[in-house]
């Protein structure tokens, strides 16, 4: 198999180059102008220059390809791997954990006995069981209470929730659970976060500063869009087709459009990089990056089959939903601050894609068929623009009605709350191998990991009018979602598409930070010469006034605040948070992450009997208590569970050796840095 | 291409750029359309020139590797530094007197010796690359271009990791038992640093704020005895679960951070690579840059696995009042100068691992983002951004008292590009030389991207496209011999008269 596709991906080269050759003169300046600005221009660029060199070398010698245009092809092999590499990784940290918490393994389950809560549930264990897969069991209570509320609001449970939960008998307990949250005005925060990072909403990004304003105009809009539950067609409306004020709260959408600028070349690099935003954002289709330089065929051969039979023409046809997209300064700011502005987004009445460029961050744009510019075609489908609608209210009412929409959607969602997409990366789609009865070319399997639960799962997303509540509570009320992450059996990898056990994850930072807050129950505070301080970190506008204050890192409107508190800051940093621009979210673990858990005041000024208000205190001044209860209670309200007889056996005897306090506040401490604090398993 | 010459602002390009009473470029989102105008222009002009003279290496070249180095120390100059202020020294009506232009190394060194007393006494150590080209003007983008050695508007410019992880990666394998520190320390940065992108977060840069007091969060607030009863208790009801995972996969075993985390704690050699004098402080300038020389300076003696430190030094974005004192440019160059050049003598004191001096065996490269304006000053009698900029090396291997390439009288264009290539010479070339310095294969393109695009550690280095600056290196040098070359040199040779 792999022999006939590098067979014909060498053919479809060699034509391509030969191709390329016979326009280097044509392309010198063009290429040249690419170079500044983009790697993807300067492959272009260099494959050209490197041609031009292998031709005046040696014209009679067939020289073997060794360089291919683009980088894609480097390496495809690699390419198609990068969903087993997600896989291995998801696995690996999954088993690694569990190895470690050997102490609440149960045995596998045949997947006949889970219980089918929903579709989900039957197609993923019905698949499962065709194939004699075996699940692990349900989680526990105390495992379910955590890892939903840790999911669904970003939060760690309170400990008094976690002791009705687990008292509770009522037998659809889990669901009612499910239901609050997301009712919850924490279930905000985090989904406010998930989609600012989704958008990336910041208020200094290397494309386009939109200031503090225009970024918190974003944050109330996507924070009041989660909180009324706005269906997700209607948000995408608003984002591509709405015109508004970027400072204006409600119509703080017009960040999308703002945001999707490219600077450093002509308009249609803009018009090209709001194509990719929104066809990465909202069909989870990357390759139109590469088709807005080149055609697919000889370049996306390999790696994406939808992708290589496009050409660069109709990828035209995408951009030039953005033709007529305005983006007019509004200046704010008094000399010498005159860079402060405000953007207006609107629709103008005219304006083509022309294909007239040979600058900028893509490859020269000529005529094509004599055509001078492009006119507006949905690329994954057709359509155009209809009678008394603006372009871009074609263009989502296009992508509403695509079911690549509701595909990439749920996705997305799936990928969050599981941890592994049904296609990953879920920004990788290829429509033409998402459908189980289309027979594949050779060499080509289906993409998704479960493509009948992906379809069906599109289907309700759509039929339900694209209700992201319930989107959410439908995977979180799953069979599927509660499997135990531990699996008392040979974990193999080829199970990972099975989704046979929960895969674990590391905590956010702001769920770190959170969490440290909740379980110690000391909010941050601050205060300003001569004035008591207050509760929660300044917030400020763009002229360094106070706008609001936040104690929850997950209420925070950008991964790089609270800018007014650099300890915060650099505490939450250290958890890989991102930028929303530069710098990816991560969960990986560092040194710095474990120096900050062990001795940064952030958690040493909250686990002492001295500092007002902490738990530890609380627990110290009700004389009531056994040792054995507060050891209990710490562990309820930092990791929300009970301690096992053997933790509790190994914690006593330093209450003898350091004294009650000492060890209540050692206990808190150890709490705070064990692994199971750190992970949502 | 035309120099870019606008003492009276009348330039089509540049006139745009400067609407009367307005700073300008204070961010990416000024001006950009005009912004476009000057880029596209710039641009055209300046890559236009290696198409026509095309490289000499042939597609599939071998990486050159010079190997003199062990560790790097790059400086950022943030905002960017005036050129024909300070490196690329142009003499003209608006020069301030107290500058005192002064020509070193037998008259190839003009320099600007009231400005930077300090390092004109250590001319003779650094090599002074002035046919250098920016890719783009705008701060935040070019900042990380330098980081990256790429665009980052690229395919991989949102994923690549910055020089000093690719570095750590690569010296991974060479890390001795004692090496308690990361490979990649970064010190003085704000909000600019880029990290280790898509690269394991091991090779995350250990950001650190010098001062005399040392490290942050390397002792416990409750005393080391009550810390190491804590640590015992985890390790009691964490045992199990901080094993070494049955994959020996210590990138997911949390207990490895934390050991090497408690590993840098209470530990007498890192707190003497954290903490220093204030004699040392206030020699070096009493700035964060100068404590962050300082830290650089133990950093390398101390040799505990730190083999690439990059410091940041801002306030180099002179568009108004450029000669202003205290601010304008004395400000940032004072500091620059305080911290570099004791930093240049201690290294070269101190002695190395193969019989030199500690700065044979450490590269330092310091540039900014890009240069500024050339010619007489703006109506806010400061300069604005600009293509045209410089880069300086010393150490490692670099043949001191060099300068390479030259510019025009206005320092507006490279005239003379002085190396290998007969081009400007640009970021990607200038991490080549680094990689190369440190015997890295800066052709390397690593199969594990999440793209799967391969990514280059110079971006089509494998094909000839950037190449190392060889001629900063001494070539009497073999690789990594070791030898005084470097050292041996007077600054202050051929010391003349001002102009």
């Amino acid at each position: 198999m792999p022999l006939t596709l590098k067979g014909r991906r060498s053919d479809s080269h060699k034509t391509h180059r030969s191709q390329l050759v016979k326009r280097i003169v044509a392309f010198v300046l063009a290429a040249f102008g690419l170079l500044t600005v983009l790697d993807f221009s300067t492959i272009q660029f260099i494959s050209q220059a490197a041609q031009q060199r292998k031709v005046s070398r040696a014209q009679a010698v067939a020289a073997p390809v060794s360089v291919s245009d683009c980088t894609f092809l480097k390496d495809p092999e690699e390419f198609r791997e990068a969903q087993a590499r997600h896989r291995i990784s998801v696995s690996r940290t999954t088993t690694t954990f569990s190895e470690s918490v050997r102490a609440t393994q149960s045995a596998l389950v045949s997947p006949q006995e889970i219980p089918r809560q929903n579709f989900i549930d039957t197609i993923l264990f019905n698949r499962m069981g065709r194939d004699g897969v075996n699940s692990a069991p349900l989680c526990t209570d105390a495992e379910f209470i955590r890892r939903a509320t840790l999911d669904l609001t970003g939060r760690i449970p309170a400990p008094e929730n976690v002791s009705q939960f687990l008292a509770d008998t009522t037998p659809n307990k889990r669901d009612q659970l499910v239901d609050a949250l997301v009712n919850s005005s924490e279930y905000i925060d985090k989904w406010a976060m998930f989609f600012g990072d989704l958008y990336k909403n910041s208020a200094f990004a290397t494309n386009i500063n939109t200031y503090r304003g225009g970024r918190d105009a974003f944050h109330y809009y996507i924070k009041d869009a989660i909180g009324s539950n706005r269906s997700y067609d209607q948000i995408v409306t608003d984002l591509l087709a709405g015109n508004g004020d970027s400072f204006n709260a409600t119509e703080g959408f017009a960040n999308f459009i703002v945001l999707g600028n490219v600077p450093m070349g002509p308009a249609q690099d803009t018009m090209d990089g709001l194509a990719v935003k929104a066809s990465t954002t909202f069909l989870g289709i990357s390759a139109v990056d590469c088709l807005l330089c080149h055609d697919g065929r000889g370049h996306l051969d390999e790696v994406n089959l939808w992708g290589a039979q496009r050409k660069r023409a109709e990828a035209y046809g995408m951009a030039a939903f953005f033709a007529r997209t305005a983006r007019r300064a509004v200046q704010l700011g008094t000399p010498p601050t005159t860079n402060y502005v405000k953007y207006i987004v609107s629709e103008n009445a005219a304006g083509e894609y022309n294909l007239n460029t040979n600058f900028g961050n893509r490859q020269t744009r000529a005529a094509v068929n004599g055509k001078t510019t492009a006119a507006p075609e949905y690329m994954y489908g057709g359509g155009g623009v209809l009678a008394g609608e603006n372009r871009r209210q074609a263009l989502s009412r296009h992508i509403i009605k695509d079911p690549q929409f509701a595909r990439a959607t749920v996705n997305y969602i799936w990928e969050k709350l599981m941890l592994e997409g049904l296609v990953s990366p879920s920004n990788a789609f290829d429509p033409a191998r998402l459908d189980p009865n289309t027979k594949m070319p050779e060499g080509w399997t289906l993409q998704p990991a479960n493509a009948e639960l992906l379809e069906a799962m599109a289907q309700d997303f759509k039929q339900t009018g694209f209700d992201l509540k319930y989107l959410i509570s439908t995977i979180a009320k799953s069979s599927a979602y509660q499997l135990s992450s531990q699996y008392a059996g040979d974990w193999k990898l080829d199970y990972v598409p099975y989704f046979a056990r929960k895969y674990v994850r590391r905590l956010d930072a702001e769920e770190v930070h959170d969490a440290i807050l909740k379980a110690t129950g000391i909010m941050p505070t601050m205060g300003f010469a001569g004035q008591p301080a207050k509760e929660g970190y300044v917030i400020t506008d763009d002229l360094n006034n106070e706008i609001g204050r936040v104690s929850w890192a997950m209420q925070l409107p950008e991964t790089v605040e609270p800018r007014s508190n650099g300890g915060a800051r650099a505490f939450l940093d250290s958890f890989l948070r991102g930028d929303r621009d530069q710098k990816l979210r991560t969960l990986d673990p560092t040194i710095l992450q474990s120096l900050n858990l062990m001795n940064n005041s952030f958690v040493m000024g909250r686990i002492h009997r001295g500092n007002a208000g902490s738990f530890v205190s609380k627990l110290l001044a009700n004389t009531s208590l056994t040792n054995e209860q507060i050891i209990e209670q710490l562990y309820l309200t930092t990791l929300s569970r009970q301690p096992t007889a053997n933790e509790v056996k190994k914690l006593l005897p330093y209450y003898t050796s350091l004294g009650k306090q000492v060890a209540t506040e050692s206990v808190q401490w150890v709490l705070l840095n064990k692994v199971d604090f750190m992970f949502n398993y | 291409m035309t120099d870019h010459l606008h003492p009276d602002h009348s330039c089509d390009v540049c006139k745009p750029l400067r609407p009367v009473n307005s700073t300008l470029w204070d961010g990416p989102m000024l001006g950009r359309r005009n912004f476009f105008k000057i880029a596209g222009a710039g641009v055209t002009g300046f890559f236009l020139s290696p198409l026509l003279k095309p490289a000499t290496a042939a597609a599939g070249v071998s990486a050159k590797l010079k190997g003199t180095s062990k560790n790097v120390i790059f400086i950022l100059m943030g905002g960017a530094p005036s050129h024909v202020d300070t490196f690329d020294l142009k003499v003209g009506a608006w020069t301030p007197t107290d500058f005192n232009p002064t020509t070193y190394n037998n008259g190839t060194t003009l320099f600007p010796q009231g400005l930077m007393p300090g390092l004109a006494e250590h001319l003779g150590k650094l090599a002074i690359l002035r046919s250098v080209r920016a890719p783009a003007l705008v701060h935040q983008l070019q900042q990380t271009w330098v980081q990256i050695a790429r665009s980052p508007s690229s395919a991989l410019g949102k994923i690549a990791p910055n020089i000093g992880s690719v570095v750590a990666l690569e010296m991974e394998a060479k890390r001795l038992p004692n090496h308690k520190l990361p490979g990649f320390i970064s010190l003085n940065t704000g909000g600019g640093l880029i990290g280790a992108g898509y690269f394991n977060a091991r090779y995350t840069p250990f950001d650190v704020g010098a001062s005399p007091n040392g490290l942050s969060n390397l002792v416990n607030a409750d005393g080391k005895t009550l810390f190491e009863t804590r640590y015992a208790m985890l390790q009691a009801v964490d045992g199990e679960l901080r094993k070494d995972s049955p994959l020996g996969n210590a990138v997911y075993d949390m207990d490895s951070f934390y050991a090497q985390s408690k590993g840098m704690m209470y530990d007498p050699e890192v707190d003497s690579v954290f903490k220093f004098s204030t004699a040392d402080q206030q020699r070096y300038g009493s700035s964060g840059f100068g404590n962050s020389c300082v830290t650089a300076r133990n950093l390398v003696k101390s040799n505990l696995g730190t083999r690439y430190i990059q410091i940041n030094i801002g306030g180099w974005d002179n568009h108004t009042n450029i000669y202003a004192k205290p601010g304008g440019i004395y400000g940032p160059a004072g500091q620059f100068d305080k911290g570099l050049s004791n930093l240049l003598t201690d290294l070269a004191a101190l002695p190395g691992t193969q019989g030199g001096s500690l700065l044979d065996e450490t590269l330092i490269v310091a540039m900014g983002e890009f240069g500024r304006t050339v010619g007489s000053l703006t109506v806010n009698a400061g300069r604005d951004h600009f293509f045209q900029q410089f880069c300086v090396m010393a150490g490692g291997g670099v043949e001191g008292g060099k300068v390479i390439g030259s510019t025009t009288a206005t320092g507006g264009s490279t005239v003379e590009p002085g190396w290998s290539q007969n081009r400007s010479i640009v970021n990607e070339d200038i991490a080549a030389t680094i990689y190369s310095a440190l015997g890295i294969d800066y052709t390397t393109s690593r199969k594990d991207d999440p793209f799967g695009r391969g990514f280059e550690y110079v971006p089509f280095a494998s094909e000839g496209a950037w190449y190392p600056v060889m001629e900063v290196f001494d070539n009497s040098r073999a690789k990594a011999s070791g030898g005084r070359s470097g050292t041996t040199r007077k600054g202050d040779s051929g010391r003349g008269s001002r102009p």
